[in-house]
C-alpha cells in the first residue's frame, strides 16, 4: 500500500463489494417484489378493465329501462302488456345488440382478469 | 420444463434484456451488484436494515428506469448513483442528516497516528473514524464516484465545505490506514479537478 497513491487505493477499496452472506436471499427479496408489483400492475388493468365493462353494461341497462318507464308514465298502465312484450325483445339479439355486446366484452374482461390471477397464483 | 436457468452475459446485455421485460435478466444483475450497493449505503452511514431497505428501492427504481441505462458506465455506478440518491432523499426528509463543519466524535488513533495493524486495509472499520458528514462526503465521492460539485449540489452545501470534509476524512482515513503520507494534497487537487 505503500507505494500505492492513496485515492487510487481508495477507490479500489470501495470498488470490493462486501460479501455477504444473505447476498442470494436479498437478490430473491428483490425480484419477489418486481414480481409482486408487475402482478398487482396486471390485475389493476383487468380489474380495470371489468369496472369498465360492467359500467357500460349498467348505464345501458339503466338507459333501456328509462325509456321503458317513461312509455309507461306517459302511455298509462294499459301500455303494461306492451312494456313487458318490449322488455322480453330486450334480451333478443335482434332488438338489443348493443347490450349484448356490452355485456360480452364485460364478460371478456373479467376472464382476463380471472386468467391473470391464476397465472400469478 | 426444464430448470430455468438465470441469464448470462455482459451488464449492458442483461440491461437491454431487462429494459425489453426481461425480470429474470434484472434479477442477475441484482445478484451481482447487490452487495456492492448495500455495502456502499452501510460505507455511507446508513444502518444495515435501512441499508437493504434502500438497496431494494434503488433496484426497484433502477428497474423502471432501466431503460435510460445505455452502457456508457458501469451498471455498478449507475446503480450505486441512484441508490446514493435515495438514501440521501431519506435522510433528509428523516431530518437527520446534519453536514457541520466541526468535527465530530472520533475513534482513537494509534499513538503514531496509524491505527492498529488489523484495521489498516480495512476499509469499513477505518470509516468509523470519521464524522457523519466526512463518511458522507468521502463515500459520496470516491465510493458512488460523485465529482465534489454534485455531491454540492445534492446535499445542498456549499462546495467548498464539501471539499472540506473530503480532505478532512481523507487525513483520516490516510491516519487510519497507514497510507504514506504526502499524498493528500495530491489527492485533493485531483478530485477538485475531477469535480
Amino acid at each position: 500500500m505503500a507505494d500505492l497513491d492513496f485515492e487510487t487505493q481508495l477507490a479500489r477499496l470501495y470498488g470490493q463489494a462486501p460479501a455477504f452472506r444473505d447476498a442470494e436471499l436479498f437478490a430473491q427479496q428483490v425480484t419477489d417484489r418486481l414480481d409482486r408489483g408487475w402482478a398487482l400492475r396486471r390485475v389493476l388493468i383487468g380489474a380495470t378493465g371489468v369496472v369498465a365493462g360492467v359500467a357500460a353494461a349498467a348505464q345501458l341497462v339503466s338507459a333501456r329501462f328509462s325509456t321503458e318507464f317513461s312509455e309507461m308514465s306517459h302511455e298509462g298502465a294499459q301500455q303494461l302488456g306492451k312494456l313487458t312484450q318490449r322488455y322480453d325483445q330486450l334480451f333478443t339479439l335482434g332488438g338489443s345488440e348493443t347490450l349484448w355486446l356490452a355485456v360480452a366484452l364485460a364478460g371478456l374482461a373479467l376472464a382476463f382478469a380471472v386468467t391473470r390471477l391464476m397465472d400469478e397464483v | 420444463m426444464g430448470i430455468e436457468r438465470p441469464p448470462t452475459g455482459h451488464d449492458v446485455e442483461l440491461a437491454a434484456l431487462a429494459a425489453a421485460g426481461d425480470r429474470r435478466a434484472f434479477g442477475e444483475l441484482v445478484r451481482r451488484h447487490g452487495s456492492a450497493v448495500r455495502g456502499l449505503l452501510r460505507r455511507l452511514g446508513a444502518d444495515p436494515a435501512t441499508a437493504d431497505d434502500v438497496a431494494q428501492d434503488a433496484f426497484l427504481v433502477g428497474y423502471e428506469q432501466i431503460a435510460e441505462y445505455r452502457g456508457e458506465g458501469a451498471f455498478a455506478g449507475w446503480i450505486k448513483k441512484i441508490a446514493a440518491r435515495l438514501y440521501l432523499r431519506k435522510v433528509k426528509r428523516e431530518a437527520r442528516l446534519v453536514l457541520t463543519e466541526t468535527p465530530e466524535e472520533e475513534a482513537p488513533v494509534g499513538p503514531d497516528g496509524s491505527a492498529a495493524t488489523a484495521d489498516r486495509l480495512d476499509l469499513d472499520e477505518a470509516l468509523k473514524s470519521l464524522s457523519k458528514a466526512e463518511r458522507l462526503c468521502v463515500s459520496l465521492c470516491y465510493g458512488a464516484d460523485w465529482s465534489h460539485a454534485e455531491a454540492a449540489e445534492v446535499l445542498n452545501i456549499p462546495l467548498g465545505t464539501v471539499k472540506s470534509h473530503v480532505k478532512r476524512g481523507l487525513d483520516k482515513l490516510r491516519a487510519r490506514m497507514a497510507a504514506p503520507s504526502g499524498s493528500a494534497s495530491n489527492d485533493s487537487a485531483r478530485r477538485e479537478s475531477h469535480g
